[in-house]
C-alpha cells in the first residue's frame, strides 16, 4: 500500500516517447543501430538531467533537443559525416522486397538522406513530428524565421528529388 | 500519427511520404535494451541513495 501512495516518478513518461525519438534519431543518424545508441544516450543525459525540465512544458521537445545536441556533439567528436553519408539507408524497412510500398520507402529514405542535416532534421520535426514551429525552433535552438525556411527549402528539394509537384504553398503558421 | 497544423497548407504527397515513413519507425518495436536501460538507472540511484 505504501509504494501504490508514492509519487509517480515523473521520469517514467520518458518511457513514451522513446518511438518518436529513435525516430528523430534515425533521420539524423540515417542508421538504426546509431540511432539506438543515441537515443540511450539520451536517455542517460534525460534521466539524470531531469531537474532542468520545466513541468508543463512540451517533454518531447526537451529530449529532442538532448537527442540532438548529443549527434552534434558526437558527429564533431568523431568527424563521421562520412560515415553517416555511407550508412546503408534501407536495413529496417519493413516490408517485402521488391513490393511497391517498401520501395517507395526505400526511395524516400534516399532522398531524405540528400537533405542537408539541418533540412532534414527541420522538416521531421515540423512535418512529421508534430512539433509547432516554435517548439522545433527551441529544439534547434535557432529562430522561427530559420526554421521555416530549412522546411521550405528542404520540402521544395524533397518533393524534387521524388519527382513530386514542387509545393506551391510553404508551410504557413 | 502527427497530423498536419491547423495553419499549414496543401499537404502533398512529399508531406505524406514523409510522415508515412517517420510512422513506420514509430511503429517498430522498442528494443528491450532500453527496458533494462532504465531498470540500471533505477537501481544505481538506489545504490546511490543507500550510500548517501
Amino acid at each position: 500500500m505504501k509504494t501504490a501512495l508514492r509519487a509517480r516518478d515523473p521520469r517514467e513518461d520518458i518511457v513514451d516517447h522513446l518511438p518518436q525519438m529513435r525516430a528523430f534519431a534515425r533521420s539524423l543518424t540515417r542508421n538504426a543501430a546509431a540511432a539506438d545508441d543515441l537515443v540511450q544516450d539520451t536517455v542517460v543525459q534525460a534521466w539524470k538531467g531531469f531537474h532542468t525540465f520545466r513541468p508543463g512544458t512540451n517533454l518531447r521537445a526537451w529530449l529532442f533537443a538532448i537527442l540532438r545536441n548529443t549527434f552534434y556533439a558526437e558527429l564533431r567528436k568523431s568527424k563521421r559525416t562520412q560515415v553517416a553519408a555511407a550508412a546503408p539507408l534501407n536495413e529496417d524497412i519493413v516490408g517485402h522486397p521488391g513490393g511497391d510500398t517498401y520501395l517507395a520507402m526505400i526511395d524516400f529514405e534516399r532522398a531524405l538522406g540528400l537533405l542537408s542535416t539541418e533540412q532534414r532534421e527541420a522538416i521531421v520535426l515540423v512535418g512529421a513530428s508534430g512539433l509547432s514551429y516554435d517548439e522545433a525552433a527551441t529544439t534547434c535552438g535557432v529562430s522561427i524565421g530559420t526554421i521555416k525556411s530549412r522546411v521550405n527549402r528542404g520540402r521544395t528539394r524533397l518533393a524534387k528529388l521524388m519527382g513530386h509537384k514542387a509545393p506551391k504553398t510553404d508551410y504557413d503558421h | 500519427m502527427a497530423q498536419p497544423h491547423e495553419t499549414q497548407q496543401k499537404e502533398t504527397e512529399t508531406d505524406r511520404q514523409l510522415r508515412r515513413f517517420y510512422q513506420r519507425i514509430v511503429d517498430q518495436a522498442v528494443p528491450s535494451r532500453f527496458q533494462t536501460l532504465f531498470s540500471k538507472l533505477r537501481e544505481q540511484e538506489k545504490e546511490l541513495e543507500h550510500e548517501g
